[in-house]
């Protein structure tokens, strides 16, 4: 059972899988009675949790919860509720959830600034974006030449 | 990526935690009341971060809490920078970029110093905010030699 196979199992349950890849995926599980049973499992699981109405844990609990995904605590309180580890791949359910608590952070709308289409452009480019009235200069001096290049160009 | 979502929702479900008063709403419950379309978008957003090395991933989030730290008005005028860096052809995007490298190599004081000065010099001159960018984007492009040639001839103006 290989973790390539496991990385793309739940991905594969959804339909989301490129053809060739969810190709591969099936081939694997044939030859694979225990990924079979796992990919079985996990299905059911999740037709059995869509069937549900919706889980209504309270709001604050779910604030807690997701306020505290990036504690070092709340990895090991993941790793023991999951038993056997590969019934559900934690570690991409858990990075999923991190990286939405730090992109779209408590308190954010969709409207606001803090999180929008080009959050994640912004946090990748900041310090250029940042600085991009400067780079360039190499003293502060240089301030005032810029400022008057058309000036000092023409002057003889 | 529905079954990711499913699964942290289980698992924020398993962890009882302590009631309290009523909250803003979480990231899954703001998740959930997306569009299609805009959550297909955070997912594709998703999947590209996750495929960037620990690091920089590291990196992008820091980034992300500074920025939301930062005043409205920086944030503005980052966001503005960051639209006129992305409207450079991927040519003076890379140069833009190797320039800043050798930015980042400046004693940290001197580019305090630099930004601030050029921070003055945009709030005293608001008029002249885009004039100074055509100046800037020609100064980059002279040789050390013609650029020390104009600081000289600053110089001398002074001077006078």
């Amino acid at each position: 059972m290989s973790d390539d196979i496991l990385g793309d199992l739940t991905a594969y349950i959804d339909g989301e899988l490129p053809p060739e890849r969810a190709k591969q995926v099936e081939a694997a599980l044939a030859a694979d009675p225990k990924l079979k049973a796992l990919e079985a499992r996990l299905r059911a699981t999740v037709q059995a949790v869509e069937a549900l109405p919706a889980p209504q844990p309270s709001a604050a609990l779910r604030r807690a919860v997701f306020s505290k995904l990036d504690e070092p605590t709340w990895r090991e309180r993941v790793l023991k509720w999951l038993t056997p580890p590969r019934l559900v791949p934690v570690g991409l359910a858990v990075a999923a959830a991190v990286t939405a608590v730090v992109l779209w952070p408590p308190g954010a709308t969709v409207t606001e600034p803090g999180f929008d289409e080009d959050a994640l452009l912004v946090a990748q480019n900041l310090e250029l974006a940042d600085d991009l009235d400067v780079v360039g200069l190499d003293s502060p001096d240089d301030v005032a030449v810029v400022a008057q290049l058309d000036e000092l160009e023409v002057m003889r | 990526m529905r079954t990711l979502f499913v699964v942290g929702l289980l698992l924020a479900s398993a962890a009882r935690a302590q009631e309290a008063t009523p909250p803003p709403p979480t990231a899954a419950e703001r998740f959930n009341a997306l569009p299609e379309a805009e959550k297909q978008a955070l997912r594709e957003k998703l999947k590209a971060f996750k495929a960037l090395p620990p690091e920089e991933q590291e990196r992008i989030k820091e980034n992300l809490k500074r920025f939301r730290q930062l005043p409205k008005e920086d944030q503005e005028r980052i966001r503005e920078n960051l639209k006129r860096f992305m409207k450079l052809s991927p040519e003076e995007r890379q140069e833009l970029r190797e320039r800043h490298r050798a930015f980042r190599q400046l004693p940290p004081e001197q580019r305090q110093e630099l930004r601030q000065k050029m921070r003055q010099y945009f709030k005293e001159n608001p008029e002249a905010r885009e004039k100074m960018r055509e100046n800037l984007k020609r100064w980059r492009s002279l040789s050390e030699e013609q650029r020390q040639q104009l600081r000289e001839r600053a110089r001398e103006r002074r001077q006078r």
